[in-house]
């Protein structure tokens, strides 16, 4: 009787065992790694970004009709506010681009290029970095490359 | 026998554990390989949309800066008549300089990822749609678009590679009114009335008292010249504005450079003025004066006759001038609408249009000169006319001996 108790009970062991093992395998096993799970996290990060550039290309500036790359490339050239011309005297470049990825990203992006940065302080490590190519309109048709960052809260 | 059945499960479960556990390491594998070659290629064709994008900003910034040296070239509108530039040759040339600018632009495109391996092909023409017919309707007064063709991408990362066109179609331009002041300024040449004062200017007989103004000297040194040709000026800006009648756009006109000419004309010259023949639009090169009545005044002695009490005095015509005068004028109209996207202080990144404006006339038979003598006239003076008025034109009596060459 004694034998067949302690039978039972190592029965129950066993199937609990092996029940804990599938568990864990199901959920390794469909849960990606912690390296993988931090590349999809950079890889939807740089996709949100990059959403965002295209957008920098090809919105318009509210007012003025121009996309917010070429009035980054005025005012690189020509200082901030841009004078855009009597009809529509003065644009603050710096506060167009910052609520532009605002609107994108909150208070998790940062942008330079040269010596300007605008938005919010890049942390040390753990952002995703997108180039973003600037014509620039000087005399001898200069490109400017400026950098954005992005990372989670 | 309970023994062995735990030890098969125990065997079991290592199996199955070992088993799971490879099916992971596949699967993450699996997973990382799948998501880091999504992410090449998706890194690959976003490097292919920002080019693209940079290109069409690019090619914007390239027909303005286009635009904008065009206009600054000061072409010639107006010659003695209207005479604006050819339309193909102009849009030929704009097409050209916007090309030579993409392709600076495009040449500059770099990344920073070292494994990236990016070839941008030039572009080999662009192509305004622009119709000369459609253009003065005012069709592209506000936005006008342009094409680029023959760019192509090369991309190549890791083991993928692609190639992509980078021909960009109808971008469309905006915030640049170059086509309505050209349109506005054709308009104008076609139609000018204001330098049509100048004949009458040049019978001023205060001009015959000038001096020579050669070319780069300063044209007020023949007062009443510059002062008509001012004035000239002055309607030519009243007619642009007209033209435009736009808020935004102001013109002025300016005398850049004269040329006067007075030389010796025939004494048989009647008063004609025409065009400066035989000359360049504007040029510093004299024709060679020709001897007219200069040098031998006997030969150009008109006869006049007054009476005094004690002697007859002969009123007679020697000689008569040829006025050759030319002057180039620049017309400037500056659109404040827009600011274009040049590198310049905000005036001077408005669209500044100037067109060269020449006028070259001669008048010839002006500048009547007399000489009075007691000598009795020629009877075979070349000269008809008189002056009129003290001492008067008298009648001139038939067969007069010819008159000694004046003393001096």
């Amino acid at each position: 009787m004694k034998g067949q108790t302690s039978e039972i009970i190592n029965l129950i062991i066993l199937v609990v065992i092996v029940l804990v093992v599938f568990l864990i395998s199901y959920f390794m096993i469909s849960s990606p790694q912690k390296s993988t799970q931090k590349l999809i996290e950079a890889h939807s990060r740089y996709e949100a970004a990059k959403k965002a550039v295209y957008g920098f290309y090809y919105t318009k500036v509210p007012g003025v009709s121009t996309s917010y790359v070429v009035l980054l490339g005025y005012r690189l050239v020509n200082g901030n506010p841009v004078y855009f011309g009597d009809y529509y005297p003065f644009v603050d470049c710096d506060k167009m681009v910052t609520q532009y990825f605002s609107e994108y990203f909150g208070n998790s992006w940062g942008f330079e290029v040269r010596d300007i940065y605008l938005g919010f302080k890049k942390p040390s490590e753990g952002y995703q970095a997108i180039e973003i190519l600037i014509p620039l309109p000087s005399q001898n048709n200069k490109v400017e490359k400026g950098y954005l960052y992005v990372w989670s809260n | 026998m309970s023994g062995q059945t735990s030890i098969i499960i125990i065997v079991g479960i290592v199996a199955a554990s070992i088993v799971l556990w490879m099916l992971n390491t596949y699967n993450q594998f699996s997973l990382k390989t799948r998501t880091v070659s999504s992410s090449e290629i998706d890194k690959i064709n976003s490097y292919v949309d920002i080019i693209k994008s940079f290109s069409r900003n690019a090619l914007q910034l390239s027909v303005h800066k286009a635009l904008s040296f065009d206009a600054s070239r000061s072409r010639t509108f107006y010659c003695n008549q209207p005479s604006p530039p050819n339309f193909r040759i102009l849009l030929h040339d704009i097409e050209i300089l916007t090309n030579t600018t993409f392709n600076e632009y495009l040449q500059q495109v770099k990344f920073d990822d070292p494994n990236l391996n990016l070839e941008i092909s030039k572009s080999t023409c662009i192509s305004f749609d622009i119709n000369e017919n459609d253009l003065m309707s005012g069709k592209y007064n506000e936005e006008f678009n342009v094409s680029e063709y023959g760019s192509q991408i090369k991309i190549k990362y890791g083991d993928n590679f692609i190639q992509e066109s980078n021909e960009i179609k109808d971008e469309t331009i905006v915030r640049n009114r170059f086509w309505l002041i050209y349109s506005g300024f054709k308009r104008w040449a076609e139609t000018t009335r204001a330098f049509e004062n100048i004949c009458g200017c040049l019978q001023d007989s205060s001009i015959c008292g000038c001096q020579n103004i050669q070319c780069n000297s300063n044209c007020e040194n023949c007062r009443p010249l510059y002062l008509c040709t001012r004035e000239s000026i002055l309607n030519g800006v009243k007619e642009l504005d007209q033209i435009f009648n736009d808020e935004f756009i102001e013109c002025e006109g300016r005398l850049e450079n004269c040329v006067l000419n007075i030389e010796d004309s025939s004494c048989k010259d009647e008063i004609s003025c025409g065009g400066w023949v035989n000359e360049d639009c504007f040029s510093c090169e004299f024709d060679n004066e020709e001897d007219l009545c200069a040098g031998n005044l006997l030969h150009g002695l008109a006869r006049a006759q007054t009476v005094t009490t004690t002697i007859t005095q002969w009123n007679c015509l020697v000689s008569k001038k040829t006025i050759k005068y030319k002057a180039k004028i620049t017309f400037t109209c500056v659109d404040k609408k827009y600011a274009l996207p040049l590198e310049a202080s905000p005036e001077a990144q408005n669209l500044i249009y100037k067109v060269t404006a020449y006028f070259a006339n001669e008048i010839r038979g002006v500048c009547p000169g007399y000489i009075t003598t007691t000598n009795p006239p020629p009877n075979n003076c070349g000269c008809a006319a008189a002056p009129p008025g003290p001492p008067g034109p008298p009648e001139i009596p038939p067969g007069s001996p010819e008159p000694p060459p004046p003393k001096g």
